[in-house]
């Protein structure tokens, strides 16, 4: 028989820093991308993708935060029932996101004013957002929202 | 509390059983896909039409589930809030697959091209292909926890009808 156990996880302040880590992690690899002059670009980029690649491994691991990709077996019913809750939430903002995004899109190909991603760099930049954002949301609503554990007696 | 779901199953039999509503799904689909198709080898009055008949089939399934994929929480009881937050958790991870391959084929697109690329992949379409485009995310996007509740949901039982 599978043996079952409860995922503990950390407190919501350190989980709150990872989502803030990924996300404007990766918000600070663009702008050090874009702003930052060439001699020390590199490395801070080095450091900066680091960052926002570690937040996302935290995000990702089933037995410290990431419940939302852990099995079912690892989760008592009540995270389960969270879990798929958050997935509700993650589909609703996902899908905003995508069609408001559309919406730009369309509107600013016809407007010549209004920024697209012209060069390929700037593609790699959208695709690797959308992959971030895509894979870490449902993690990151369950980090965020998911209150401290009760301390046992 | 009353459980809403017992007291009004889908008030047509047809659409109490699975199977039958498992073959409007993937008739939905089917015509969803064949629109997709007719829209990338030229958009026309078809294109639409098919667009329009799945959608018709959406609305007949989301009515078949009683729009259980937008019900709120407190007009559902336990087990319709796990079937539906389950759909959406499935429908996540389809539309994260569609929208990696649409970003990802984009990205393709252009890197077999050339480094620098004039416009972008939208800027080719013409405003019904954009149009058809949008329309048919926004039908997937809202018709896709319904497909997967219409088509996981078990046959209603005969005694719920008392």
């Amino acid at each position: 028989m599978a043996q079952t156990w409860q995922v503990r996880l950390v407190s919501q302040k350190i989980r709150r820093l990872l989502v803030l880590g990924c996300y404007l992690g990766y918000v600070a690899l663009i702008l050090v991308w874009v702003f930052v002059p060439q001699p020390i670009r590199s490395p801070l980029t080095l450091l900066v993708g680091l960052m926002c690649v570690l937040c996302m491994g935290g995000l990702h691991l089933p037995n410290l935060l990431g419940i939302s990709s852990g099995e079912d077996r690892l989760l008592d019913e009540r995270q389960q029932a969270f879990r798929n809750k958050m997935y509700l939430l993650a589909y609703q903002i996902l899908g905003a996101l995508v069609m408001v995004l559309a919406l730009y899109g369309y509107i600013a190909a016809d407007s010549k004013s209004l920024w697209l991603p012209k060069s390929e760099l700037e593609l790699q930049a959208v695709f690797w957002g959308v992959w971030v954002l895509v894979t870490t949301l449902p993690s990151a609503l369950v980090a965020w929202l998911e209150p401290d554990p009760l301390e046992e007696a | 509390m009353q459980d809403i779901k017992n007291i009004f199953p889908p008030p047509i039999p047809f659409l109490r059983v699975r199977r039958n509503r498992q073959w409007l799904t993937a008739l939905s689909v089917g015509l969803l896909v064949l629109s997709l198709l007719l829209l990338v080898v030229k958009a026309n009055v078809w294109s639409l039409l098919l667009l329009i008949a799945s959608g018709v089939l959406g609305v007949v399934l989301q009515f078949a589930t009683r729009n259980l994929s937008n019900s709120m929480d407190i007009i559902t009881d336990e087990r319709e809030r796990q079937l539906r937050d389950h759909a959406h958790r499935i429908a996540y991870w389809v539309m994260a697959g569609v929208l990696g391959g649409i970003v990802g084929a984009i990205l393709g697109y252009f890197s077999t091209r050339s480094a620098t690329m004039p416009v972008l992949l939208v800027a080719d379409l013409s405003k019904l292909e954009m149009r058809l485009g949008l329309a048919m995310f926004a039908a997937v996007f809202l018709g896709l926890p319904t497909w997967i509740i219409a088509w996981l949901e078990p046959d209603s039982l005969e005694d719920e009808t008392a």
